[in-house]
């Protein structure tokens, strides 16, 4: 009897832990401050998946940046209404998770097949298309609209496996109010900005706010401060730089973190540098301490917010790129936010249905006017409201865009010139040991790099 | 009779034994087969020995990152564990304001890391309060900033770290204080001991087994740091407050290189088993029973 009931016991034991190990544990939501999911969420559909526009169901839409800015939350608004129109008993399920560690997540999700139907990612088509985690979405209606600029960063081997939101590009953007007042317009090489920073710093304003806290800052600073130069230098240059016949170690680098140093000598950066993060150098910028911050065009939809909800005095912003010694300068352009559909959906067409919805002028204008990105399809005229976009576009039309740098080399030597540029703003010198250190990274690991399309 | 308990308890241990098996040993498992491959944790892992290890040796980065970690380790063994012994002798007594010294200390543990870390990244940035303060006392000449110069970062995260572990140390050694029989020093006193042959012939050896558990736990903790820096620097300015554990993460998540990260990681295990191991055979050795 004894050994029965210890039998009995054991074996309760046993399929207890089975069953707790086996439930569905995908909730998302619970004690994570970023996060904005609406609802705990399942891997499969609440309804199973049979088509019909009358269909109860639930999609999953997963992103990093929908935030609560007035345009995302207007461009969810616009979304989810369009798709009531075909699908009215159907619910979008937004799975938002703030920041870089979204990518982490969708990884994860995607290797234990409970990723969300259709999800938004950025520079990961190649790889997630050779694993076959996406549909091609190649005879989708709205893939002839696709303008020739944003074409190739979601085709692979021919095929498009998803629509980006459109170009982003970035580059300095700077208080006109400041400028006007100290005489000063924008500058045409790179020996006028320093003069520029000069004044400025001499009228007891900071030159350049910087937001270090935030590493995403760092790189885009000096993708942005790079750019013209190497470009300058020769078209092909980061190409050069992939294939080894040019060097981090260069002269062309050594020469471009010696700038940096020799700004932040000068003290034309924030002391706080890299103790704030951007949207604490956005309020630096917004509230009139520093005259220019580098940033992406979606700065002055983010200016506007802080005029509009901080009560910082309105004034108007411009826009330039860094310029090298001869008056060159080249915007990195690149595909922002890249929507594709989850190959193990079981809403395969609502997924696409969903995708095309998007992938619509009526949703992407508006969002390309508050996100400051070209609108991805051909033919879409997009008016900015604010003047420094229309400033952005004019520099951008007039100049030359191409890819960053950084899209040349591994993660791993960017990682490692980033923290050469921190170490730099921090104060101290940089030594030819750490180029070594992002070269030889660089080195071994730039197979793991995929080329942008030329 | 013995192979048939033997068999129940066997049944018991089952459903525990599964779950290491299925969430322990069979990733650990795995890592080390991955550990031996380049692999960015999407396409398929590809083959290539030892390089990943080979290469640890000649990362300045991981190398940076391991003096940074040894430094703390160290300055958590010979700076915190006396301090929290120290503090803990001085709140074993009997006084007024003895329970709320007690709270006082233990707070900083319970602490919030992110309520931590903004706190301290407030006080201590240019235009912190700790500057501000440096500044009322005529020591201008003092004022940086505290976490964003390569000189000063990673001692003023020792120091934060330290602080928010400290009462975590006292809180074991006080519990270990109060197992330690008063007619031992009474006695001693009757036999003219002074303070500090009691402290180190009474209190010392009775209170060896926590401080293996203490000194264990300090050099773990040390050896493992990641969330401090991790919040307050992401191992900045340069690699200056990198730290082993946040130089793996990084490996992992932000260059994509998962192969490299666990190689590093099989690493950091291993100096943290054998640096323990030495550890725990010298207390252990120290060690009196009552």
């Amino acid at each position: 009897m004894a050994k029965q009931k210890r039998l009995l016991i054991s074996l309760m034991l046993i399929v207890a832990v089975i069953m707790a190990g086996c439930s569905s544990n995908n909730n998302n939501g619970a004690g994570n401050a970023t996060e904005t999911s609406q609802a705990t969420s399942k891997a499969e559909p609440t309804v199973k998946a049979a088509g019909g526009s009358d269909e109860a169901f639930t999609i999953r839409l997963g992103g990093w940046f929908i935030d609560d800015r007035t345009f995302m939350q207007e461009f969810k608004a616009n979304v989810e209404k369009k798709y009531k129109e075909k699908y009215p008993n159907a619910t979008i399920q937004w799975d938002i998770l703030l920041g870089a560690t979204y990518f982490d997540r969708l990884k994860a999700e995607l290797a234990s097949n409970t990723a969300p139907d259709v999800f938004f990612h950025q520079n990961t088509v190649n790889q997630y298309a050779e694993v076959d985690y996406l549909v091609d979405l190649s005879d989708q209606p709205w893939v002839s609209q696709l303008s020739p600029g944003t074409r190739p960063a979601t085709t692979v081997n021919g095929k498009i496996f998803g629509g980006t939101l459109g170009l982003s590009g970035a580059g300095v953007w700077y208080n006109k109010q400041i400028f006007n007042d100290l005489g000063l317009a924008a500058p045409a090489t790179y020996a006028e900005f320093l003069a520029l920073c000069e004044q400025i710093k001499a009228a007891g304003k900071t030159p350049i706010v910087l937001g270090f806290k935030d590493t995403w800052t760092v790189g885009l600073f000096m993708s942005n401060f790079f750019s013209s130069v190497l470009n300058g230098i020769d078209p092909t240059f980061n190409k050069q730089l992939y294939d080894g016949e040019k060097s981090l170690e260069g002269e062309e680098i050594q020469a471009l973190l010696n700038k940096v140093q020799n700004l932040t000598e000068k003290g034309y950066f924030n002391k706080t540098a890299l103790s704030i993060d951007w949207p604490q150098s956005s309020d630096e910028f917004t509230s009139g301490n520093a005259a220019m911050i580098v940033q992406g065009a979606w700065l002055p939809g983010a200016a506007e917010e802080n005029f509009t909800k901080k009560g910082h005095s309105r004034f108007d912003i411009g826009y330039f790129e860094f310029p090298d010694d001869n008056g060159f300068y080249s915007i990195n352009l690149s595909p922002s936010e890249t929507l594709s559909l989850n190959a193990k959906s079981k809403l395969q067409q609502q997924g696409k249905d969903l995708i095309a919805i998007i992938m619509n002028e009526d949703i992407l204008g508006p969002y390309s006017v508050g996100n400051g990105s070209l609108p991805p399809l051909e033919g879409m005229n997009v008016t900015y409201s604010n003047t420094a976009m229309n400033e952005f576009l004019a520099a951008v039309n007039k100049g030359k865009t191409m890819y960053g740098f950084e899209a040349f080399i591994s993660s791993s030597a960017e990682t490692s010139l980033i923290e050469t540029m921190t170490k730099i703003v921090s104060g101290a010198k940089y030594s030819p040991a750490d180029l070594k250190d992002a070269q030889t990274k660089h080195e071994k690991d730039k197979a793991t790099r995929v080329l942008p399309p030329e | 009779m013995e192979r048939k308990w033997i068999g129940t308890a066997a049944l018991f241990v089952l459903p525990a034994l599964l779950l290491f098996i299925t969430f322990t040993y069979y990733p650990f498992i795995r890592s080390l087969y991955y550990s031996f491959t380049t692999w960015d944790s999407i396409r398929k892992p590809v083959f290539i020995g030892l390089d990943n290890y080979a290469f640890l040796f000649e990362d300045r980065k991981m190398i940076a990152a391991a003096m940074n970690t040894f430094k703390m380790a160290l300055f958590g063994l010979l700076i915190q564990n006396p301090l929290a012994i120290w503090i803990a002798v001085l709140l074993n007594r009997k006084f007024v304001t003895g329970y709320f010294l007690r709270a006082a200390v233990f707070f900083p543990v319970i602490i919030s890391l992110v309520v931590l870390s903004v706190v301290w990244s407030q006080i201590l940035s240019y235009e912190g309060t700790l500057n501000l303060v440096l500044n009322q006392l005529g020591l201008s000449g003092w004022v940086r900033d505290w976490l964003g110069e390569t000189n000063t970062v990673f001692i003023t995260i020792i120091l934060l770290t330290q602080w928010q572990g400290l009462g975590y140390c006292v809180i074991f050694y006080l519990a270990g204080l109060q197992s330690i029989p008063a007619d031992l020093y009474e006695a001693s006193r009757i036999d003219g001991a002074g303070a500090i042959q009691r402290f180190l012939k009474i209190t010392v050896p009775l209170l060896m087994p926590t401080i293996t558990i203490v000194t264990f736990l300090i050099i773990v903790g040390g050896l493992k740091l990641f969330d401090i820096p991790y919040i307050l620097t992401s191992g900045g300015p340069g690699t200056a407050s990198y730290t082993l554990a946040l130089a793996i993460y990084n490996a992992a998540f932000r260059e994509n290189n998962a192969g490299y990260s666990i190689a590093a990681g099989v690493v950091l295990m291993l100096i943290i088993m054998v640096i323990t191991f030495i550890q725990l055979q010298i207390t252990r050795r120290r060690e009196v029973e009552m």
